[in-house]
């Protein structure tokens, strides 16, 4: 027997040490990767949204800026009965809830919190936090389980629809769409950081300090060279004489520092608001917007978002004088002191007669100034032909007409010309005087630039450097020259001349009382038979000093006695070019003689009421926008344009901006030392407050400290260690 | 007369084991019951007075003559059959998961078959300590077979509960006595045969079991459904590694493992203390194991030989397979791991057991 008790023994032993082995495979050998399956399986991401990146103007302004929102999410299989309600009754409570209180569709909310999915659905999005700190009581209150709040950001644009062509918009997961917001995409997102947390099986948190974080990596911000309050002097005035002028297709503005090549504002109308940039500016299309086709609203919202001003090539006509004559000049082929040209009121050319716009009243006998000053056609078919088709394409190639400008915009469009082996004598007459070829806004201003700026071709730029969020400048922008493209003589000569076509010429005007002003007026028509016209005016102030090159461009006037350059084109760009002169406070080139004209100073109304800062602006004599629809009694001021401190002259617009959700919440800091980095996320954020992460382990100090007022929002910075004591 | 000194080794490594699973109990069980009764001591504190009783009883058992318990051979034998069959009355019998194991009392549940397989240890004990049925088992395989009858119809009882880790734990008891008891090896590998017959069978009666087997060799095809116990067990013990998560710091228990403070306790427990914890548990039991066969060895009287040959290898069958079902080894069956599983009746029995195997080792040779 005792022979047989040994059997058993050692068999069992055998079996043991089976079991030992077994154990040493699943634990040693292949330990790593059951624990890896067990951490995905324990282990849940919460993304941290990093902060999208602020674009501001050159001024300091914020034109663009992340506002901290929440979006509510629902894990469907997380919902769970309880001792008073059934799983479904529960789900029937959540779908009421929402469709009660928040605006969503009952029998929706129900078929997504009834879903057997593992993964977490989005209830709604983007969700200021006064309603997402509502549902959280409710959550409280009534003991849901399966629903969560987690951050997010939405862009915000408090000057509405200033200067959206360039800004651009973001989508609904924060990318950038359009314009800088496109562009800077790589340097706004940021990288979201997340915060690992173990939850058990049914997708609660554990009560383990285990979780590991990585911090969101702000976006860069974006300063441009943009100046807010010249942006809105250039859009109001572009927008009026859209108005006035029944200007059909709208129109663009820009202004550029010819030395530098900054573009100080760029315009296109008509904008749009940026804070809802799908729905259509125009009332009577946003009228019918039910009743046409997707593909319609496509197209409307694509010409809507479009930047005429840089991807609209159109031909620019009298106001490409100024390139042509500056070609003559530079090549020095006609005698600039003396009458070059007889006009007789047209002149034929291969065979067609090309009429002057004044063939009823020719000029006469001109110089190659007096030319300009009449903008006479047949004397730039002259100087064209004097020129001749090769010199001819040197200079558009050098003026950067045969090449996008490379401007840090997106959907920059080129030029249209004829080949240059192509060129008939017929075609370099018109092109002489700036017909049969498609230029953009954009190229004609850069151009102009380099003749009011001693002859350097800049490259435009609208981007003046991207700083990381603690301010650490990344990139600088600095003013790119090109080429020369004209040498010093030539550009003060065609200074002289652009003055005179202001002073005495068809631009007077653009006059502007204590400044010389240069320019040219161009009345073009757009294709060959169509009566399609654009009045445009070129500008450059102060002419002896240029401080801006402004270019006005008014497509379609429909009024056929009012669509010349000289008359739509050079009031717009002189109301537009004082105010900024006044703005910019450029030293007067003479005292005038009138000095009631004097500007009146405006005052910060930021911390006023709306009808407070109303009434106080138009005592002033300023006539007043709001862009604010709702209490204006109880609303402040958030923002203003043109700033405080700016000198304008009566009647000038004064736009006031408030945001709808400005009402400033002050919370308590709650205390989060001793918390894991999660637990102190979930606390601050039911206080509406956001945090900043630094270190590892368990919260030993935060700053401000909890007993403190803030407003909702505040980053309550909280540094973390490993106190693996405290376990 | 004096009582002999019990056996100090067996009498430590119990409760050494008794208490290392009271302490597991607890921290397997606290997620879940804090999740359900909002009480992480909620199964902490059952089992904690169970094991002061227990262990109270077992002293009271171990100062009892083991040899008084002969003449209820039969009677035991009976009643335990009884107490099996009697979860098929209603009001009586309590269903979980499907499976009828409990008789309820009120106050009280317990799983009768607990009681039956020591009714089965004392008869087969009783009985094969004459001489003439020893000699009629180890001479006649009919006898054997007759033998054999006896843990075969409890087994049919047990089956329709069902309950077939009971069930093969009675049989192999019952094996190792006769065993010990000197009947041919070869009558016992005859049954190899049969025994895969009838696993064929069972599978043939019940397909769902073909699936069982199937996600025992890969749990990972359906770890949402059949294969989650094992892939989930799988995962806490791997998670271990060599030296554990810590006591207390399991990730398994919070809901992914089921029955982790019961059929899968071990699982927590290699999680949380890694292979040096699995081997040392094994080692304890180990222990106890030998000292058991040792006490059979000594015992100066058959009957006394016998009931520690059936005692011993009740509680190292049960460790073994529990063991090797969440080691995967085995497929997953419900078996619970001794000492450790949370559970009263089976604890106090486990006990009462362990208090006669500690009585007979005062009846042993020094």
């Amino acid at each position: 027997m005792k022979q047989r008790l040994i059997i058993i023994l050692s068999i069992i032993g055998v079996l043991l040490t089976i079991l030992i082995a077994r154990l040493f495979w699943i634990q040693v050998v292949n330990g790593a990767d059951y624990k890896q399956k067990a951490y995905q399986q324990q282990t849940a991401d919460s993304l941290i949204s990093a902060k999208r990146g602020t674009i501001y103007d050159i001024t300091g302004n914020e034109l663009a800026i992340s506002a901290s929102v929440e979006t509510i999410i629902v894990n469907p299989t997380s919902i769970k009965g309880d001792k008073n309600m059934t799983q479904q009754e529960k789900r029937e409570q959540i779908a009421k809830y929402f469709s009660e209180n928040h605006g969503l569709d009952y029998e929706e909310v129900l078929k997504t919190v009834s879903k057997t999915t593992q993964s977490s659905l989005v209830l709604m999005k983007k969700v200021e936090k006064d309603v997402t700190n509502e549902v959280r009581q409710w959550i409280n209150e009534n003991k849901i389980k399966g629903i969560s709040i987690i951050e997010d950001t939405k862009r915000y644009y408090p000057f509405g629809s200033l200067a959206s062509h360039i800004l651009g918009f973001c989508g609904t997961d924060n990318q950038g769409l359009y314009g800088i917001e496109q562009k800077f995409e790589k340097y706004l997102k940021g990288v979201p950081g997340k915060i690992v947390k173990t939850k058990d099986a049914n997708s609660n948190d554990l009560p383990i300090e285990s979780e590991r974080y990585i911090n969101p990596e702000n976006g860069y911000n974006i300063t441009l060279t943009i100046d807010a309050t010249i942006q809105h002097i250039a859009e109001n005035y572009l927008k009026q004489a859209i108005e006035e002028y029944k200007c059909l297709d709208g129109g663009t503005v820009i202004i550029m520092r010819p030395k530098t090549g900054e573009i100080l504002a760029m315009s296109s109308q008509p904008d749009y608001n940026l804070n809802s940039p799908f729905t259509p500016t125009d009332e009577a299309l946003l009228e019918n917007w039910d009743t046409i086709t997707t593909q319609e609203r496509i197209d409307i919202r694509n010409e809507m978002w479009r930047n005429m001003a840089i991807s609209k090539a159109y031909e620019p006509g009298s106001t490409f004088k100024l390139i042509t004559a500056a070609m003559a000049v530079e090549e020095k082929v006609v005698d600039t002191s003396a009458k070059i040209y007889t006009d007789v009121g047209y002149m034929s050319v291969g065979g067609y007669r090309i009429k002057c716009w004044r063939s009823y009243n020719p000029h006469g006998s001109q110089t190659l100034a007096e030319g300009l000053q009449n903008s006479c056609n047949p004397l730039f078919i002259y100087v064209g032909s004097k020129v001749g088709v090769t010199n001819f394409y040197k200079y558009l190639r050098s003026f950067g007409f045969m090449e996008t400008t490379g401007i840090e915009l997106p959907s920059e469009s080129g030029s249209r010309f004829w080949k240059e082996k192509d060129v008939t004598s017929t075609d370099l007459a018109v092109m002489s005087f700036g017909q049969r070829f498609e230029i953009t806004p954009l190229q004609l201003v850069t151009a102009v630039s380099a003749i009011a700026n001693g002859g350097t071709l800049m490259k435009p730029m609208i981007v003046k450097s991207i700083t990381d969020s603690n301010g650490n400048i990344i990139e600088n922008y600095e003013p790119t020259a090109v080429r020369q493209v004209l040498s010093k003589e030539s550009s003060d000569k065609m200074l002289e001349y652009a003055e005179s076509v202001v002073s005495i010429g068809t631009g007077k005007g653009a006059q502007i009382a204590g400044y010389k002003i240069g320019g040219k007026t161009g009345t073009a028509e757009q294709g060959t038979n169509d009566d399609n016209y654009i009045a445009s005016f070129i500008g450059i102030a102060p002419a002896y000093n240029p401080e801006m090159v402004v270019l006005v461009t008014l497509n379609n006037p429909a009024d056929k006695s009012r669509r010349q350059g000289g008359q739509v084109g050079a009031p717009t760009a002189k109301k537009i070019m004082s105010d900024v002169l006044d703005y910019l406070q450029v030293p007067k080139d003479y005292e005038t003689s009138n000095g009631s004209d004097t500007g009146i100073k405006i005052p910060d109304v930021r911390t006023k009421t709306i009808t407070e800062a109303t009434k106080v602006l138009k005592n002033l004599g300023f006539t007043v926008e709001v862009n604010f629809d709702g209490d204006k009694n109880s609303t402040v001021v958030s923002d203003q344009l043109p700033v405080a401190g700016t000198t304008l002259k009566k009647g000038s617009i004064i736009k006031l901006y408030a945001k709808e959700d400005d009402v400033r919440v002050s919370v308590e800091v709650p205390h989060v030392i001793g918390k894991t980095a999660a637990e102190a996320e979930a606390i601050l954020k039911q206080r509406g407050l956001n945090i900043s992460l630094s270190g590892q382990g368990v919260v030993v100090s935060q700053d401000p400290p909890s007993g403190t007022h803030v407003e909702q929002g505040t980053v309550i910075r909280v540094e973390m260690d490993n106190l693996s004591g405290l376990h | 007369m004096k009582q002999k000194q019990v056996d100090m080794i067996l009498l430590i490594v119990t409760i050494v084991l008794l208490a290392l699973g009271v302490i597991m109990v607890l921290s397997a069980s606290a997620p879940y019951a804090l999740n359900m009764y909002n009480d992480s001591y909620y199964f902490f504190k059952d089992q904690f007075i169970y094991a002061i009783v227990g262990v109270t009883m077992m002293l009271i058992i171990s100062l009892i003559d083991y040899k008084i318990y002969k003449r209820f051979a039969k009677v035991g034998l009976i009643v335990g059959i009884i107490l099996i069959a009697l979860v098929f009355v209603p009001g009586l019998g309590v269903t979980r998961n499907q499976a009828t194991r409990w008789l309820n009392f009120g106050f009280f549940q317990f799983q009768p078959s607990e009681l039956t397989k020591l009714a089965v240890i004392l008869f087969f004990a009783a009985v094969l300590s004459q001489k003439q049925w020893r000699d009629k088992i180890s001479s006649s395989f009919i006898w054997f077979l007759i033998f054999l009858a006896i843990p075969g119809v409890i087994s049919l009882i047990l089956l329709k509960q069902p309950h077939m880790s009971a069930a093969v734990v009675i049989i192999l008891i019952s094996l190792s006595i006769m065993f010990a008891a000197g009947t041919k090896i070869k009558y016992i590998v005859s049954l190899i045969p049969v025994g895969v017959a009838a696993v064929g069978a069972m599978i043939l009666m019940a397909p769902y079991r073909l699936d069982r087997l199937k996600y025992w060799l890969d749990p990972w095809a359906d770890l949402q459904g059949d294969g989650w116990q094992l892939a989930q067990s799988l995962m806490a013990v791997g998670s271990g590694g060599l030296f554990g998560l810590g006591l207390g710091q399991s990730r398994q228990k919070y809901m992914y493992l089921p029955e982790q403070y019961n059929d899968f306790i071990f699982a927590v427990w290699c999680e949380e203390l890694g292979l040096i914890g699995g081997i040392l548990l094994i080692a304890l039991f180990a222990i106890f194991i030998w000292r058991g066969i040792i006490i059979a060895m000594k015992c100066k009287d058959k009957f006394g030989s016998y009931m520690a040959v059936g005692i011993t290898s009740m509680i190292g069958i049960q460790a073994i397979f529990n063991i090797a079902v969440v080691t995967g080894t085995v497929p997953v069956t419900g078996m619970s791991l001794p000492f450790f599983s949370y559970g009263g009746s089976s604890l106090l029995i486990l006990l009462c057991a362990t208090g006669i195997l500690l009585n007979i080792s005062r009846n042993c040779e020094k």
